[in-house]
């Protein structure tokens, strides 16, 4: 419907060059007066280039939400459930890590495991997790499953929160970890 | 933790008060360029607070 | 009408010094009063007390744009003043929707560890930016003013069709963004003593802000009108004394 609304417009009015056509158009509709007429033919061209900037990010934007918002990732048991379907192919993984499951291997190479309505995912993650990243909260994985086994490949590790925010009290050494919506 | 968080409220009130001091200066400006008010039954209400502007 | 009341100069300035003085106690508040939350790794929780208050005024922002131009489309209400308050509203909405995206890429990086992701809320909050540029941009396209005004508002209709999917997207879609802070419909939040507070006191103050920016907006947009109006009589007067001589 942008689109339509657009092309009606009668920008080329403004790039005619006879002076005798340019005298009677202003004469007789209510168009804005000389000193804005002058610079009308770079201020159209100038609306068309913004016009189609803006219509290219409108359908990019719209690629990306059909692509990859509408299912923003797959909770740990469904991608089990698909683990044949997946094969190799990136995609996003989300589970709560599992206490006492998290192991640093080598400098950036942390190993832990996700769960998800009881199914239990193999973590290698490269690159070092989020500060609020711990046991406990549910996390959102960037990567793929290796070979045929069922170990998850991320290199991106994405942290959610709930919206409760609780105050953290100074005087106790460790605080409770904060509930997961 | 170093200064995401102090940088977000500084863009966000600098914006904010850029944006403001905008438009109160592009609103003096038309009205300096415009002959005092009441002339073409426009419904702006009077600006009285500015009319020591207008008069030259 | 309300509208006039608040437009006054003395109306204006009131409202000013409330929302300035509101933002500067909510960023004291915010930024060296709260407590740390559980869980957020130093300070990073205090970007709670600007960033919903921001995505709030958006939507209050496009929600007046749209009152505004379903006002001017209905033939008993059409007046040039829904038109101006229309494109006001929805630029301030423009101004606030681009700082909710970077307040919350900003917080994404501090909380999440990422600055973007292609998540349904952001995606279309992404999407919503560029929709009310398209609408101010069509706003700038020339022709005569009734046609401009009249173009204009189904435009800012258009661009509405985006905001209730930004509104549900959290509960409509898998998302990486956390529930509402506030939920409209109940009332409760769960965010705790002096940190809902600041929160309560930032959403007041950049609704304050929000109606101060629109209204200057809006007031320039009728001096400009008026400017564009004696601009075109001084233009024609001109050609008639060319036509005669």
């Amino acid at each position: 419907m942008t689109l339509d609304t657009r092309r009606d417009l009668p920008l080329e009015d403004f790039d005619d060059e006879s002076p005798d056509a340019l005298t009677l158009s202003q004469a007789v509709s209510p168009r804005p007066p000389r000193r804005r007429a002058r610079g009308s033919r770079s201020k159209s061209r100038r609306l068309a280039v913004v016009g189609a900037v803006i219509l290219a990010a409108i359908g990019f934007l719209v690629f990306k939400g059909l692509t990859s918002a509408i299912v923003f990732f797959k909770t740990a048991n469904e991608a089990v459930a698909e683990r044949a379907q997946l094969g190799n192919a990136d995609f996003q993984i989300e589970g709560t890590v599992v206490h006492g499951s998290v192991r640093h291997l080598r400098t950036d190479v942390y190993r832990f495991a996700i769960a998800s309505s009881g199914v239990t995912v193999k973590i290698e993650n490269t690159g070092n997790p989020p500060q609020m990243f711990r046991p406990g909260i549910p996390v959102v994985l960037v990567g793929h499953f290796v070979g045929s086994s069922n170990l998850f490949a991320s290199n991106e590790i994405m942290v959610k929160h709930s919206a409760a925010y609780i105050a953290a009290h100074p005087g106790r050494v460790r605080a409770s970890p904060a509930k997961s919506s | 933790m170093s200064g995401y968080t102090e940088a977000g409220y500084a863009i966000v009130l600098c914006t904010l008060v850029s944006y403001a001091v905008s438009l109160v200066t592009r609103e003096r400006a038309t009205r300096r360029r415009l002959p005092p008010p009441g002339s073409t039954g426009i419904d702006l209400q009077p600006p009285r607070g500015h009319s020591n502007l207008e008069r030259p | 009408m309300m509208l006039r009341r608040i437009n006054s100069d003395g109306a204006l300035r009131v409202l000013g010094t409330l929302a300035l003085l509101g933002m500067i106690a909510t960023v004291w508040l915010g930024l060296f009063v709260t407590p740390n939350a559980v869980g957020y790794a130093d300070g990073t929780v205090r970007l709670l007390y600007i960033h919903p208050p921001l995505a709030w005024v958006m939507f209050v922002a496009y929600g007046m744009a749209t009152l505004s131009s379903l006002l001017y489309l209905w033939p008993r209400t059409r007046h040039p003043r829904f038109d101006h308050l229309a494109g006001a509203s929805a630029e301030v909405g423009v101004v606030f929707t681009g700082l909710t995206l970077v307040s919350g890429s900003i917080w994404g990086r501090t909380t999440w560890g990422v600055w973007w992701a292609w998540d349904p809320l952001l995606t279309t909050t992404a999407l919503l930016f560029v929709l009310y540029l398209g609408y101010l941009a069509i706003r700038n396209v020339p022709g005569d003013p009734e046609t401009v005004a009249r173009r204009s508002a189904v435009a800012g209709l258009v661009a509405f069709l985006d905001v209730p999917v930004v509104f549900f997207a959290v509960s409509w879609w898998r998302s990486l963004h956390q529930g509402p802070t506030v939920n409209l419909a109940t009332g409760k939040s769960y965010v705790h003593g002096s940190m809902a507070w600041t929160l309560m006191l930032g959403f007041v103050s950049f609704t304050l802000t929000y109606i101060w920016l629109m209204a200057h907006r809006y007031r320039l947009a009728v001096l400009r009108d008026r400017e564009g109006d004696e601009g075109l009589e001084a233009a024609l007067a001109e050609r008639w004394a060319e036509a005669v001589r």
